[in-house]
């Protein structure tokens, strides 16, 4: 059996791996996630849309803030059992200089919010093709 | 198939498995719920972040209140509710957003007072 055999195999596994996995729909916490052209922050923002969360770059620090204070506290409503807590979002990462900031891009859905960093080209893996000579 | 626990919207929450138990041994998939009261009933918010419609089944039997995932959802919860008498559950809604599942609990329309008078005979 060649090198190139036990490649192709092991490859093939990864990918029944992923496809028999299924996809984690519910959220809990922060996940980040790497690969060779970015990394990615999937965080729950329950209760948050695009109208009261922000993001800002700064000083390669990205910051997720909630605009305003979730509307619990509505008149004539009483909170009498809490487990979890709902006054406002607020997360700081600190970006590599592998993270290309201008490319950052994120989205907010079902709670769920993405942020996506591209890192610079120069910080991604390349495959450098062996020639024969 | 998870266990399903039996809550009552007035326990005592400290007694709640979530906060006895070592985080570590967690074991029972759940989704925490915020509940608040007013004078029109009861909100649950429950944290479902991904969440849509199609992912919840709420159902109401002998008196118990059930929110949980459907079966295709991995790591899914199921939490069970003891109600309160004074729930019209006729007209107990649901609804999610932003993954939320808020589920509204009215209570019943209260009698209004009525007077006597005293005739004198």
């Amino acid at each position: 059996m060649t090198n190139d055999t036990v490649l192709e195999q092991e490859k093939q596994e990864v990918v029944e791996a992923a496809a028999v996995k299924p996809e984690a729909k519910l959220i809990h916490g922060t996940q980040i996630n790497e690969d060779e052209e970015a990394v990615e922050i999937i965080s729950e923002a329950a209760g948050y849309n695009r109208d009261n969360l922000e993001i800002t770059v700064e000083s390669r620090q990205l910051k997720i803030t909630s605009k305003e204070e979730a509307a619990a506290a509505a008149p004539g409503r009483e909170l009498i059992r809490q487990e979890y807590a709902s006054g406002g979002y607020a997360r700081s990462f600190r970006l590599s200089e592998k993270i290309d900031v201008e490319q950052i891009t994120a989205s907010v859905k079902d709670g769920v919010l993405r942020i996506r960093l591209p890192k610079h080209a120069a910080a991604q893996k390349r495959h450098i093709e062996v020639k024969s000579v | 198939m998870y266990k399903s626990r039996l809550d009552n919207i007035f326990g005592d929450f400290f007694s709640d498995t979530l906060f006895s138990a070592p985080w570590g041994r967690r074991t029972q998939p759940r989704s925490e719920v915020n509940i608040y009261h007013s004078d029109a009933g009861y909100e649950l918010e429950f944290k479902a972040a991904g969440l849509q419609s199609g992912d919840v089944d709420i159902s109401i039997d002998d008196n118990k209140l059930r929110v949980a995932t459907v079966e295709a959802i991995a790591d899914g919860f199921s939490r069970t509710f003891e109600l309160p008498q004074d729930i019209d559950q006729e007209k107990i809604g649901a609804e999610i957003k932003d993954g939320i599942i808020r589920v509204l609990l009215p209570k019943l329309a209260k009698a209004e007072p009525r007077k006597i008078e005293l005739k004198a005979l």
